[in-house]
This record gives structure tokens, C-alpha cells and sequence, in this order.
């Protein structure tokens, strides 16, 4: 009878065992706190294309946080993703799934601070991306998820964390409202606020309306005047119409064009401005020295942005460079870094964060674990799947339009802009990446569940 | 070793050619015979490496146009993969358009009215029964045309896999869309008739 009512005092002292577990996990879990395995932090940043930091592009000048940062980075010239919308949140949470995290004792961060995406399942990606991104006001929003990272870095010491984050902050900037306050417009550059000067005599023109305290970049009434949304029934649609090359070459034609597409241009370019700041505490780690010591960083994106380069505007719709080439730089505590040339997507940006959580690659191999990584040949599509291509060592690039038929082939290295077609020129080297792609092709229906995961385009 | 052997593979000679050669010299190799002498061969290249491609392209005396192509060896696996992503390209054309961001353009926009296509078909051609896909097509003769101005031809397109050769067959097929008929499988019928295959292609 004694033994089927404990007593209350017995009853209270396991409640409390149970209520201080978290507080004495380091204390038993003695493994964990001495583990010096290095926490990792992935950032990626939504449609960041590296020319637009400095680090890639010398001539940018307007991200010297992140360049500062990136000195001692790894930096990979050739990152580009399966598809212009490739996210690596997918293929890297379905590969370093949190079994896998256990597994390798990291701790795993599952909670989304607000403004930052963690693992989302592509049936619900565009719901929860309309929530926050189209319509809170985007500045004070990372401002708050910042701090909730930082508390959260510092929280979680005992064990090496994982934690990704995907910031939607440079997606579709000439679109998605964004508030500026006093304080903001005098954080911009000269360059960039002489150029909203200049617009503000002329604010249909751009539709920069200047409230005394804000400035209200609201493109969503530009674009719509410049694609001719004229029905109320496209007002949610410009992700598309963006895109739509039909749309994009009448928006060509029309007279002010050039100073159109400036402005688009300028204004992401003042995004990544603003942006720079804001990443720069992340990836120094707001300071903290201990998380510095030991912390692996890898700055990076899902994919590119096109400003018109080959006739469209915005991602998702083609092949070319602009729209697959990210930005991605790993940083290990202490490291010189370098520059890695060799061609890499986001399946091999996975690998390798595994290799990290396994403590299989680290600061002195990584080097060599890329190269075996290496693959002559990386396959992408566009999101519509009727243009795929091949790319092979870096060099060559073989496009192949499946609805006109159209095929192109680029080198990379005499021509990154994608102008020169060599088709006629170089068959043999056209047709030896044709035959790797039929050989390589492969039907959604067929894929594997992890293949379909990564492939959100569909 | 490795790098030696690679490069030896790809030692591939590589022949384009093109000739104004009948149609039906053309085809004789691969077993397929032309009932016609109408077809007029605009282009006929063959590109060699660890594959063969013919691509064979001929117009008729009404502006009627055939593009063949013809790709071996190709493993059954990879030949169904290419051919059902043609198809399923060719068919998106004429759904509403798609975007990552779903539920926004595709509502908006919508498809293509059903007139334009795309219609499937089973159609009798070359000894056997082919799913053909038919749809409206652009005054480039591109599938995909969706409004009066831009629906010029009428177009079809048909592949199959012939496993004993490892062959890939897939044809396109454009006429002029000048009758103000429905776009119906009928004018294609009569284009088929003229192809004769003594093996069935399953």
C-alpha cells in the first residue's frame, strides 16, 4: 500500500529532478561540455547575387561589413543552384535531418524566430512566406529576430548547434514595401541617397512618396504601371508577371527602360546596403568571442536575380547565370581562407555541412574534402523544367530549350555574361554535354522523396 | 590513367553535315519508308560522339513541316525520362502559367482557352498506335500559341522508344491553320499516312 502512495514529499522531489534536467544537463552530459567540435551557423540570404558584394566583386562597394567579414573566408566562385529557386533549406534540413543532428550530438535549433525561415514544407513555403515578408515592415523585423538569434546563440553553449537561417530580406526588393525611417535614409550611401533625391521631384514617376518621417518605396504601383496591371486581378500576381518574358520585352521597348531598370537595379542595391549592417552582426557573432572561437560560418544564398540581362527580370524563369550563381563563403575560426573555383551546388554545400557535423571535414582538410567532392558535370533547370543545362568543370555551359528547341553553349571563362552562343562553333563539346543529359535526365514522378524535397519548383 | 581513359572515350568524331537529300534516302536506314516525294529536306545533321543524333527536317508543298529526331543508344529509363518531360513541357504550355509562388499568377491568369489544345490522341502511325499531342502553335511554329494572333499552325508532336535499337524517335509537326476548323487531329492524319514502317514500334 506504501509502495502504490509515495509520499508527497517523494512525489515533489522527483518533480523537482525533472524541472532542473535542463539546468543539470551539463553536468552529466560531461562529453557534451567538453566538446570542442565547432558549432555551425549557416546564413543564407534569399536572391543575393554575389556580384553584389564586395568580396566577389571588387567594384561593389556597398557591403564592406561583409567584405571585412569575409576576409579568411573560403570563397566558392562557382555555387550555383539546380534551379532558380532552389532553396538550400530544403535539400539541407531533409539531409541534415535532426536524426542526424542527434546522432552527432548537435543541438538543433527547431524554433523559427520571426523573420527567419528554418525548415518550411514547400506545400507551405508560399503561405508562410506571404505572412511576414510582402507586408511587415521588413527592417524592424530582422532588428527583432536578430536578438532573438542572439539570445539563442548564447543559450545553447553545452553542445555544438546547428542553426540555419534563410532571410528573405533581398527577395524581389523593387516590389516588397520597404519602410525607410530618418535614421535609415542616413545610413545610405552618397550615391544612393543622391539618387532618391533626384527622384523625389518626380514621384509618379517612380511612385516614391516622401512622408515627413518615412520614405515608401512602394514599386508594387510602379510595377504595376510598367507591366500594365491595369485589372485589379494581376495585383497579387507580380511574382509572375515579373518574370514574364513577354511582359519584360514590351517593358523594353518603352521609352524610359534604361532609367527604369536602374532604378530596379538601385534599388536592390540599396537593400544589400542596409542589409550589410545587419548581416555583419550575425556573422560576427554579436561579438561574443567564445561563440567566435569556435564556430564555423557559411554565408550563402539560394539563387540569383536577373535584371534583364537576357530580357527578364526577377528569378525562377530561366537558366543563366544570373539567376543560378550564389553567393557562398565558409569561414572557420582562425583560418586564412581562399578562393575555391571548382563548381559546387546546393547537394554538395549539403555533403559538406555534413562532413562538418561528423567531424569529418574540418579547418585543415576542407580543402581536399571539396576537391573529392568535385563533380566534372552539374545539372540544372529552370522552374517551368522546359530549360535545362549542363555545366561542366566550371568552363563550359550547354542550355537546352525544350519548348523552342533552341540550344546554346558558353564559355564560361571568355564569356560569364552568356552572350556569345558557340554552338555552330564547338559541336563536339555541345553534343558531349547533350548526351550527359540525356543520359541524366530524370522524371519528378521518379524521384526519390528526398530528390523531390529539393526540387521546390514544382 | 583515369584522365587517359576519359579522354579516350571521348575521342568522338564528330560529323555535321547538311544536304538536300529526299526524304526518303534519309529514312532508309532506319527502316522507314516515304509514300510521297513532296517533302522538301531543309536540314539533315548527324552529330557523332558516345550517342548518334539525326535531326531531320523537311517542309511539304502546303507549308507543312516535319522535324525528326532520331537519338541512339538510349537506356529504356532515360528514353521514358526525355520523352515525358517533352510531353509534359509541351503540355504546360498550355495550363496556366506556374510559378514558385503558387496561388498567385496561376490564379490570375489562368490557362489556355481549350481550343488551343493541348488534344490527345491515339493515332495509327508507323505500324503501330502513338499517343499524339496536338495544341495550337506560334507563327515560329513554337507550341503554346493561346490567343487568335499568336495561333498560326497547328501542331503535334509524337515519340516513341524503340527498345531493340535502344532508339529515340520524336517528331514534330506543323501546318498552317487557315480553314477556321477546330484543331482536330484530321490534317495530321493525312501527313501521317505518308510514313510506313515495316517494324511496329510499340
Amino acid at each position: 500500500m506504501k509502495f502504490l502512495f509515495p509520499s508527497l514529499s517523494l512525489v515533489v522531489a522527483v518533480a523537482a529532478l525533472i524541472a532542473l534536467s535542463r539546468f543539470l544537463y551539463p553536468i552529466w552530459d560531461v562529453g557534451a561540455y567538453f566538446d570542442r567540435r565547432p558549432n555551425i551557423l549557416v546564413v543564407s540570404v534569399c536572391s543575393l547575387r554575389p556580384d553584389r558584394i564586395g568580396a566577389y566583386n571588387p567594384k561593389f562597394k556597398r557591403s564592406p561589413l561583409i567584405d571585412e567579414w569575409s576576409q579568411g573566408a573560403y570563397i566558392f566562385t562557382n555555387a550555383v543552384a539546380e534551379e532558380p529557386w532552389q532553396n538550400f533549406t530544403f535539400e539541407a534540413t531533409e539531409t541534415i535531418h535532426r536524426e542526424f543532428l542527434a546522432r552527432h550530438k548537435y543541438s538543433h535549433f527547431r524554433n523559427r524566430p520571426s523573420g527567419f525561415h528554418f525548415f518550411v514544407p514547400p506545400t507551405q513555403s508560399a503561405g508562410a512566406d506571404e505572412e511576414w515578408f510582402w507586408s511587415e515592415d521588413a527592417i524592424l523585423h530582422y532588428k527583432e529576430s536578430f536578438a532573438e538569434l542572439q539570445k539563442a546563440l548564447l543559450g545553447r553553449r553545452a553542445r555544438p548547434f546547428y542553426l540555419f537561417s534563410h532571410l528573405k530580406y533581398m527577395h524581389y526588393p523593387y516590389y516588397d514595401p520597404v519602410n525607410m525611417t530618418e535614421n535609415d535614409f542616413a545610413r545610405l550611401s552618397p550615391k544612393s541617397r543622391e539618387l532618391l533625391d533626384r527622384y523625389r521631384s518626380d514621384p509618379l514617376k517612380f511612385d516614391l512618396q516622401l512622408p515627413a518621417v518615412t520614405i515608401l518605396l512602394n514599386n508594387f504601383d510602379l510595377l504595376k504601371k510598367k507591366f500594365n496591371l491595369g485589372d485589379d486581378r494581376h495585383v497579387l500576381s507580380t511574382s509572375g508577371v515579373i518574370s514574364d518574358p513577354k511582359r519584360n520585352a514590351k517593358w523594353r521597348q518603352t521609352p524610359g527602360f534604361a532609367d527604369d531598370l536602374k532604378m530596379v537595379e538601385e534599388l536592390y542595391d540599396l537593400k544589400m546596403e542596409k542589409f550589410d549592417g545587419l548581416a555583419a552582426e550575425v556573422l560576427n557573432l554579436y561579438g561574443n568571442e567564445k561563440l567566435k572561437d569556435n564556430t564555423v560560418i557559411i554565408f550563402t544564398g539560394d539563387h540569383g536575380e536577373a535584371f534583364m540581362e537576357h530580357g527578364v527580370l526577377g528569378h525562377s524563369v530561366n537558366v543563366y547565370e544570373e539567376m543560378l550563381r550564389y553567393p557562398l563563403m565558409v569561414k572557420f575560426p582562425g583560418s586564412k581562407g581562399g578562393v575555391i573555383d571548382q563548381q559546387v551546388n546546393h547537394q554538395i554545400m549539403s555533403k559538406i555541412t555534413e562532413g562538418l557535423i561528423a567531424g569529418e571535414i574540418n579547418a585543415r582538410n576542407f580543402e581536399q574534402k571539396v576537391k573529392e567532392l568535385n563533380r566534372d558535370f552539374l545539372i540544372a533547370r529552370n522552374c517551368q523544367d522546359d530549360i535545362r543545362t549542363v555545366r561542366y568543370r566550371s568552363e563550359w555551359k550547354y542550355i537546352k530549350n525544350l519548348v523552342t528547341g533552341k540550344n546554346e553553349l558558353y564559355n564560361l571563362k571568355s564569356d560569364p555574361g552568356e552572350t556569345v552562343n558557340l554552338v555552330a562553333s564547338e559541336p563536339d563539346m555541345a553534343w558531349k554535354l547533350e548526351e550527359y543529359m540525356i543520359d541524366h535526365q530524370t522524371d519528378f514522378k521518379r524521384l526519390t522523396k528526398r530528390e523531390q524535397l529539393s526540387r521546390v519548383c514544382l | 590513367m583515369i584522365l587517359r581513359n576519359f579522354i579516350l572515350s571521348w575521342a568522338i568524331s564528330i560529323s555535321v553535315s547538311a544536304f538536300a537529300s529526299p526524304l526518303q534516302e534519309a529514312l532508309r536506314e532506319y527502316g522507314v519508308t516515304v509514300s510521297s516525294e513532296n517533302f522538301k529536306v531543309l536540314k539533315d545533321q548527324k552529330i557523332s560522339g558516345n550517342k548518334i543524333q539525326r535531326l531531320i527536317e523537311v517542309e511539304g508543298r502546303r507549308n507543312e513541316r516535319i522535324e525528326i529526331k532520331i537519338v541512339s543508344p538510349v537506356e529504356a529509363a532515360a528514353a521514358r525520362a526525355m520523352m515525358d518531360s517533352e510531353r509534359t513541357v509541351l503540355k504546360k504550355l498550355y495550363a496556366a502559367p506556374q510559378t514558385p509562388y503558387m496561388g498567385d499568377i496561376a490564379q490570375a491568369i489562368g490557362s489556355c482557352p481549350s481550343k488551343y489544345g493541348p488534344l490527345k490522341k491515339e493515332m495509327t502511325f508507323l505500324a503501330g498506335k502513338q499517343d499524339v499531342l496536338i495544341g495550337a502553335a506560334t507563327p515560329e511554329r513554337t507550341f503554346g500559341a493561346c490567343t487568335s494572333d499568336q495561333a498560326k499552325y497547328r501542331g503535334a508532336y509524337v515519340s516513341y522508344y524503340h527498345p531493340a535499337t535502344k532508339t529515340v524517335w520524336s517528331w514534330r509537326i506543323s501546318a498552317p491553320w487557315t480553314d477556321g476548323k477546330p484543331l482536330g487531329s484530321e490534317w495530321l492524319s493525312d501527313i501521317l499516312a505518308q510514313f510506313k514502317n515495316e517494324i511496329s514500334v510499340p
